[in-house]
């Protein structure tokens, strides 16, 4: 059975498809750039190096139906989506993001009682959530989310639906428009780092807290 | 027919911080907030956000037994606490924050200019019917919590000083025996299913399971206020639970509030009626009680 997702931005429908699954590619280990060889060795976890040499696995995606809605400040499901994000992120984060982090979109929030709202772009998939308000069983819901402070992106998927290729489509939808996106990853999210650089991301850099810092977009492999 | 006064104390096994947070951050009643802060305060905590004259209707708490509680401030009419109920379903849904049996539904219920003969009189009917809204009060689950002393079980050593071994003993007590059992029950602690004193002129139905929908919630204050009132209690002399089992005389409950005229007390017999069908639905298919219930 195909499954059906939906990709709607800024109140519109943008492409109804399934959407291409981002399969990391058999050469993309050699098409990292070699300037940043030596940092990816030095900084990385044995497990994440193992990860990046697991090129053959294939997870197909198993949620059907599964709707990735991206907004900006200023469209109408804005504020929905925002909270939505954030209760996520509150939940799913895993501990991997700091307090600043979850500070930045609860200010984000509350700004859009403002006069002037501002906000991060935020990104989330959900699959269609019921809830029967008998037996109090709820069914489906976000899977994952994800914020773009300029070009900073913030991402959490859910731990339920790892390693199947939503991230990826997150990514594709935050960056849509964009030259670029960073991210910081701790050195203990292992996961967050086997998946960034299997997609192509490339390390500039790391701060005296332990985290290294990723780019998308600065070149070949950057996850198109 | 005048229902009285009322506040709850809702409290979650998971999650309850991020009912907060989601409610804090996301709910607007009224284009104002619900709640003064996204956080969960201490347990009694009485900061500005806290305090009842705070303006925010609903603040959240620690507390001991579960994930932290939501607590309402007073209020007179169920129409004030129903947004609020949809509310904290919607935000509980919304972060899978999930009732369970360390956790409950706490009702107080303002006991007013309520004479102490009319009390002693509801606690009587209390003692008599205790069973059948322990049954009611399960809600979506198969058993009622265990934390909560049975009102029965306190008063044991009471009833055996009066000369009665059993409940069956005594069911015809005298005004001054029945005056007797409700001073007494005010000696007990409070972590009871019915609690007559708490300091804050209410009587606390503690027996409700905890819930994240609003229509339950509904059903547990009505009821505890619906008991509260004398014509409640006049019409439930008609029948007698110890006649029958316990879920025929939750049946009989119900047909007791259908014979009082309040449109309150038929949307609340609806209600009962609602949570009847789905507790004899699971007790009779148990294929139909679903474990765990937030299924990503």
């Amino acid at each position: 059975m195909p499954h059906t997702w939906t990709f709607v931005r800024n109140d519109t429908t943008f492409v109804v498809t399934p959407l291409d699954r981002l399969h990391s590619t058999p050469d993309q280990e050699e098409t990292m750039p070699t300037d940043y060889e030596t940092l990816v060795n030095q900084n990385l976890t044995s497990t994440a190096r193992m990860g990046l040499r697991r090129r053959d696995i294939d997870r197909s995606f198993e949620v059907d139906d599964l709707e990735i809605r991206l907004s900006e400040p200023g469209a109408s499901d804005y504020i929905s989506l925002l909270s939505q994000g954030y209760s996520f992120l509150r939940r799913h984060h895993d501990g991997h993001y700091s307090d600043r982090t979850m500070i930045e979109v609860q200010r984000a929030i509350d700004s859009q009682y403002d006069d002037q709202p501002s906000g991060p772009r935020v990104v989330i998939a959900r699959t269609k959530a019921s809830v029967d308000l008998v037996s109090e069983v709820k069914k489906g819901g976000p899977l994952a989310a994800g914020f773009t402070f300029g070009e900073r992106m913030v991402l959490a998927v859910h731990q339920a639906h790892r390693i199947e290729g939503l991230g990826g489509q997150m990514v594709k939808a935050l960056r849509s428009g964009k030259p670029k996106l960073s991210t910081w990853v701790g050195t203990g999210n292992v996961g967050a780092q086997v998946f960034l650089l299997k997609s192509g991301w490339i390390i500039t850099g790391m701060n005296n807290q332990g985290s290294i810092r990723f780019e998308n977009g600065m070149g070949a492999g950057n996850g198109d | 027919m005048k229902l009285p006064t009322f506040g709850f104390e809702l409290e979650f096994d998971t999650r309850a911080s991020d009912v907060v947070s989601h409610l804090y951050h996301s709910v607007r009643h009224e284009d104002d907030d619900v709640i003064g802060s996204d956080t969960l305060h201490s347990y009694h905590c009485g900061c500005e956000y806290c305090d009842f004259d705070s303006g925010y209707p609903l603040r959240g708490q620690t507390d001991s037994s579960c994930s932290g509680e939501l607590i309402s401030h007073p209020m007179k009419d169920i129409a004030q606490a129903a947004p609020l109920f949809e509310a904290i379903q919607e935000a509980a849904f919304e972060v899978d924050a999930e009732p369970g049996l360390r956790s409950g539904l706490h009702v107080h219920v303002g006991v007013g200019d309520i004479p102490d003969a009319t009390l002693a009189r509801f606690f009587y009917d209390w003692l008599k019917w205790e069973p059948v809204f322990g049954y009611i009060a399960r809600g979506r689950f198969l058993i009622l919590r265990d934390f909560n002393a049975s009102n029965r079980r306190q008063l044991r050593q009471t009833l055996a000083y009066m000369g009665f071994n059993t409940w069956e003993d005594c069911a015809d007590l005298s005004e001054s025996d029945k005056y007797t059992l409700y001073a007494e029950s005010r000696n007990c602690d409070r972590h009871a299913l019915l609690s007559t004193y708490t300091r804050h002129g209410t009587w606390e139905f503690r027996i409700w399971n905890s819930t994240r929908t609003a229509w339950r919630m509904i059903l547990s204050t009505q009821l505890s206020r619906i008991f509260m009132t004398t014509e409640f209690h006049d019409v439930l002399d008609d029948f007698d639970p110890a006649d029958v089992q316990v879920r025929d005389a939750a049946r009989d409950l119900l047909t007791a509030l259908r014979l009082i005229d309040n449109d309150e007390v038929i949307v609340t017999a609806n209600l009962l009626e609602r949570q009847l069908d789905w507790q004899e639905a699971i007790s009779d298919d148990s294929t139909k009680y679903v474990e765990p219930f937030t299924l990503v």
